[in-house]
């Protein structure tokens, strides 16, 4: 059995591998996929400035970043560097290596994604049981009704309202992560509330988006669960309601949950963008959208592949936690 | 008695004294703050020398006389948008010689400059005891090498085309042909001591220095921050053929190769990982103010990564102005270029979150409205624009029944006719811009009476005579209202005509407007690929592969002295197109075409070796644009608009704003203080 179990795990990150290398070129085949190329824009915003710059100039630059190549040998080059060097390119829009305008980024942009994942999750998965638990009651219907809010309303409008809200009540809009003080002092205490204080509308924001989402499918499981016969037969026999709950009807509804793991971890990543934008966050996700538009095709190319590479590992840890927590999957994995 | 007498005598001469001047004398020192407490610090605790062997020696100290405030604080941050590296580049920009608004020029780094009678040798002065901010001295070397080694690496000696440049970017009117051996050459530079170095043209160029403080303002860099990180081979000749590498600012340089460049740049800052020569040499040598560490001539010099999304600039201890009363230039310390959302910037201002920010015509009303709660102002400087909304038709498109279409000045007069301006301005601009054709407003050199007035009465009626009379379209509509051409290619097919947006203005709804007038005379127009920079960028400049463009915010200084957008040169020029001289292969037009003219007179102007030719080759370019209308401007905007803290003291919003004058660099920032 235990053999059986590490052939499966074996099997999936084989397939994982086979993957990502057909998302590595699809990456790269998508971003040279646009005519004309970083270069052509780079010299327009130039001569946008006034500046001239000569044919020979352009020509040059062209052959330095390999831009002349045909899209095989780019791909290659692009792809062992990051396979044998960890070198993922060069950035021309920030004349530095991605590496370096990625690590920029990362930090704020995975505190952000786990603070609000872990928000997430908190919030939807005790309502979802709740309402179950309650249905039809009022606090049922409120949080139903606050729930479809939150998914009509579109995240970037409800931080405009948030942002607006805060303005009115502290005479600031709090954008950004940090005052306008404290974002180029050193660390205190001071700073770090104040942090903290910034982060409320973003969290409610991000997070909001994806907890109306799960409190609704935790509802929805959780009633499946609690009408299924083994519940019926567990209160037969006279096992307490809160243990038949949360022993068995929960371990059994969160599955879906963890099987969308995989997703919501790049979702958060990626959906996040607009409201980053809007809220002034500086996370990769407005980084990521100058450099499409720019079409700093390496920091691109890497981003888009470093967001694959997650979906595709989130996938993979899904499949193992959810054959490590529901033993018919494991069976229905391991068997067929 | 007598001690009393002589007591109060005494203390009756003090008050005299004190009343009259003797302890004011002693005020001059310690009374006026001649620095930042800042740095007045720094040079208590003995990091930093005191600020009179700071400053340039007494006599070559510049001295704004004029922008002196009664009583200026030191100290504070000044926040404010983050428009980019053209935008904080020129906000701290110290050229050699800055461009005056008539067109002139005025010593600035350098403190003077005389020329020799044939007006082939100018000789220019430094200043004396200048220093970079690291606290180096300025001298002529640092001119020297960066013509000699940065700028003109190597120099085809046929042709005098400069093959390579470390910076990537040379200027090609450095080149002079003298008509007597045909020969073009670059400019040589040599020094005569450390403070004085001469400049010697192979023929004369009235416009020199004009030329200089437009593109090659940082005609200078701190040669011993640059020589380990700039390739050099003692093997081979200099190109000018001087032996005396001294003479060149090149007899203490140690070989380097390009690879050991790159390397030694790694090795100075983590901030500077590239991952090959030229783009060590575009980077650090041509757009050098946005790598935090090096030295400058600057107000204030860039301390964060670019990658920060508050890019911090701190106060150059070594800055070589003052005011009149001999306080060292600048008065604020810090300055922060805020990055966010454009549409953000509006809530900031509102909530004193930053303290300025440039705004568009289109915002006014928020901006004016929110003055109160956000305690700013809202100032209107000049710009010197043509027009803010026009449409620029190729004229040398490459399907040749369009290109003789847009050739006739009868359609373009149509289509000038066929919009109401005032519906335009009202509906884009909230009836603030000028209802004018594309031409210099007044106040301006290149005002022309009548010029923005011509063909700017709506007239549908006229223009749809004016379009029947032109007989290879015609004068009956199709089933979907449009005029069809009658023959050639496209016999039947609609006259449509499609406008190149720009993803950063607001061209969507302009063409939206637009293309409803349009119908009206039976034009279609279409809107084409808005969102894709580069394609647009690629398709403009190729020359005759973009068919119109919509062209906004389009601001011309003179004509003679820059003829980028009035001549035929430029490759970003949609109505010139392949006519452009800058392209490999330009088109040539017509004999006697008024497009020749166009190509004539921008050929005239690059050889013109009197300033009376040189304007005369500008007048007629600007009397082109009037008799010819190339461009077909809607609205026009004059006015540079800012919104400024009511702290930020020292504004004076009376000046022009253009690149050539450096925009908000005209103003000179380090001459603002902010009050506590």
């Amino acid at each position: 059995m235990k053999s059986e179990f590490l052939r499966f795990v074996i099997k999936k990150f084989l397939i994982m591998v086979l993957t990502v290398f057909l998302i590595s070129l699809a990456v790269f085949y998508i971003i040279t996929l646009p005519p004309g190329d970083f270069l052509t824009n780079y010299v327009g915003q130039l001569q946008a400035a006034g500046e001239s710059v000569s044919q020979e100039t352009i020509d040059k630059l062209k052959a330095v970043y390999g831009l002349d190549q045909p899209f095989i040998v780019q791909y290659w080059k692009w792809v062992t560097n990051i396979v044998f060097h960890g070198d993922f390119g060069y950035s021309f829009l920030w004349k530095m290596p991605v590496t370096s305008v990625i690590q920029a980024y990362i930090v704020p942009t995975i505190v952000l994604s786990l603070v609000t994942m872990l928000f997430t999750y908190l919030i939807s998965i005790p309502i979802g049981i709740y309402s179950a638990v309650h249905q039809y009651s009022l606090g049922d219907y409120l949080f139903t009704s606050i729930g479809f809010i939150g998914m009509a309303v579109p995240n970037f409008l409800l931080g405009i309202i948030l942002m607006f809200i805060a303005f009115k009540l502290t005479g600031d809009t709090m954008l950004g992560f940090f005052s306008a003080k404290y974002q180029t002092a050193p660390w205190s205490l001071e700073k770090f509330i104040d942090l903290l204080k910034h982060c409320i509308i973003p969290i409610l924001v991000i997070g909001l988006m994806n907890t109306c989402g799960l409190m609704r499918t935790m509802r929805s499981q959780m009633l499946d669960e609690l009408s299924k016969n083994y519940t019926l037969a567990a209160r037969a026999k006279g096992l307490k309601m809160r243990v038949i709950r949360y022993k068995y009807c929960v371990r059994a509804a969160i599955n879906p949950i963890a099987a969308s793991i995989g997703w919501s971890l790049v979702n958060i990543f990626t959906g996040t963008t607009i409201v980053a934008i809007v809220l002034n966050l500086p996370s990769m996700g407005r980084v990521m959208y100058d450099a499409l538009l720019d079409q700093d095709m390496y920091l691109a190319g890497s981003w888009l592949f470093l967001m694959a590479i997650m979906t595709v590992i989130g996938t993979f840890l899904s499949d193992i936690l959810l054959a490590w927590l529901d033993p018919r999957a494991r069976k229905e994995y391991i068997q067929g | 008695m007598m001690k009393k007498i002589i007591a109060m005598m005494l203390a009756v001469l003090f008050v005299c004294g004190a009343l009259t001047g003797f302890p004011k004398l002693a005020a001059a020192d310690d009374g006026i703050e001649k620095e930042s407490p800042m740095l007045a610090e720094q040079v208590k605790a003995g990091t930093l020398p005191p600020v009179e062997d700071r400053l340039p020696a007494a006599a070559d100290i510049m001295v704004e006389t004029d922008k002196t405030p009664d009583a200026p604080e030191y100290g504070g941050t000044l926040r404010r948008n983050n428009g980019g590296q053209w935008d904080f580049g020129p906000f701290c920009e110290e050229p050699l010689f800055r461009l005056t608004e008539d067109g002139g020029v005025t010593p600035n780094v350098a403190k003077g400059y005389d020329v020799s009678e044939d007006g082939m040798t100018y000789t220019i002065y430094l200043r004396e005891g200048m220093k970079w901010s690291d606290g180096e001295p300025f001298t002529a070397d640092d001119v020297l090498f960066y013509y000699n080694y940065m700028l003109v690496t190597d120099v085809d000696p046929e042709t005098g085309a400069v093959t390579n440049s470390y910076t990537g970017n040379y200027y090609n009117w450095y080149k002079t042909t003298d008509p007597a051996d045909g020969l073009t050459k670059p400019a040589v530079l040599t020094k005569i001591d450390d403070y004085t170095f001469q400049m010697k043209l192979y023929s004369p160029k009235p416009l020199i220095l004009q030329a200089i403080a437009i593109d090659n303002k940082w005609m200078f860099a701190p040669k011993h921050w640059y020589k380990d990180i700039v390739a050099f081979d003692s093997s081979k000749p200099h190109w000018t053929g001087i032996e005396d590498l001294s003479l060149i600012g090149g007899a203490d340089l140690v070989d380097v190769t390009e690879e050991e460049a790159v390397k030694n740049a790694a090795a100075k800052s983590s901030l500077y990982q590239f991952d090959n020569y030229t783009s060590l040499g575009n980077a650090l040598g041509y757009l050098y103010w946005n790598y935090a560490g090096r030295p400058t001539l600057r107000a204030w010099n860039i301390i964060s990564p670019l990658t920060d999304t508050v890019l911090v600039f701190e106060r150059n201890p070594y800055f070589w102005k003052t005011d009149a009363a001999g306080r060292q230039l600048p008065y604020i310390d810090y300055v922060e270029m805020v990055t966010m959302d454009a549409g953000l910037y509006a809530q900031e201002m509102l909530a004193g979150n930053i303290d300025m920010n440039a705004i568009e015509l289109a915002d006014l009303v928020t901006y004016k409205a929110g003055e109160k709660t956000g305690n700013y102002t809202v100032y209107s400087s000049i710009q010197p624009n043509w027009t803010v909304s026009s449409v620029e038709l190729n004229q040398s498109y490459k399907d040749e029944q369009y290109r003789k279409l847009f050739e006739k000045i009868d359609f373009r007069h149509a289509l000038s006719i066929a919009v109401d301006r005032h519906e335009v301005n009202e509906i884009l601009y909230n009836g603030l811009a000028e209802e004018a054709q594309c031409a210099a407003p007044e106040g301006t050199d290149q005002y022309r009476e009548g010029a923005s007035e011509k063909w700017t009465e709506y007239d549908p009626a006229a223009a749809n005579a004016l379009l029947d009379g032109i007989p290879e379209i015609s004068n009956d509509r199709n089933a979907d209202g449009f005029r069809y051409f009658v023959d050639g290619e496209h016999a039947g097919e609609t006259v449509l005509i499609q406008l190149e947006g720009h993803e950063k203005c607001n061209s969507a709804s302009a063409i939206a407007l637009f293309a409803q007038y349009y119908k009206e005379i039976g034009i279609q127009l279409v809107e084409v690929s808005n969102t894709a920079r580069n394609t647009r960028q690629t398709k403009v400049t190729s020359g005759n592969e973009i068919m119109a463009l919509y062209e906004e915010n389009l601001n011309v200084f003179n004509p003679s002295v820059r003829p980028d957008r009035v001549g035929a040169n430029r490759k970003i020029c949609t109505w010139v197109g392949l006519y452009g001289l800058e392209h490999a292969n330009p088109m040539t037009p017509e004999p006697g075409s008024e497009m020749e003219k166009v190509v004539n007179n921008t050929k005239k102007l690059a050889t013109a070796s009197t300033l009376e030719e040189a304007k005369a080759c500008g007048d007629e370019m600007i009397q082109s644009m009037i008799d010819n209308t190339w461009i077909i401007g809607y609205a026009r905007n004059t006015m540079k608009l800012t919104a400024l803290s009511n702290k930020v003291k020292n504004y004076d919003p009376n000046y022009i704003s253009c690149d050539e004058l450096r925009f908000y660099g005209n103003t000179k920032p380090y001459t603002w203080y902010i009050e506590d």
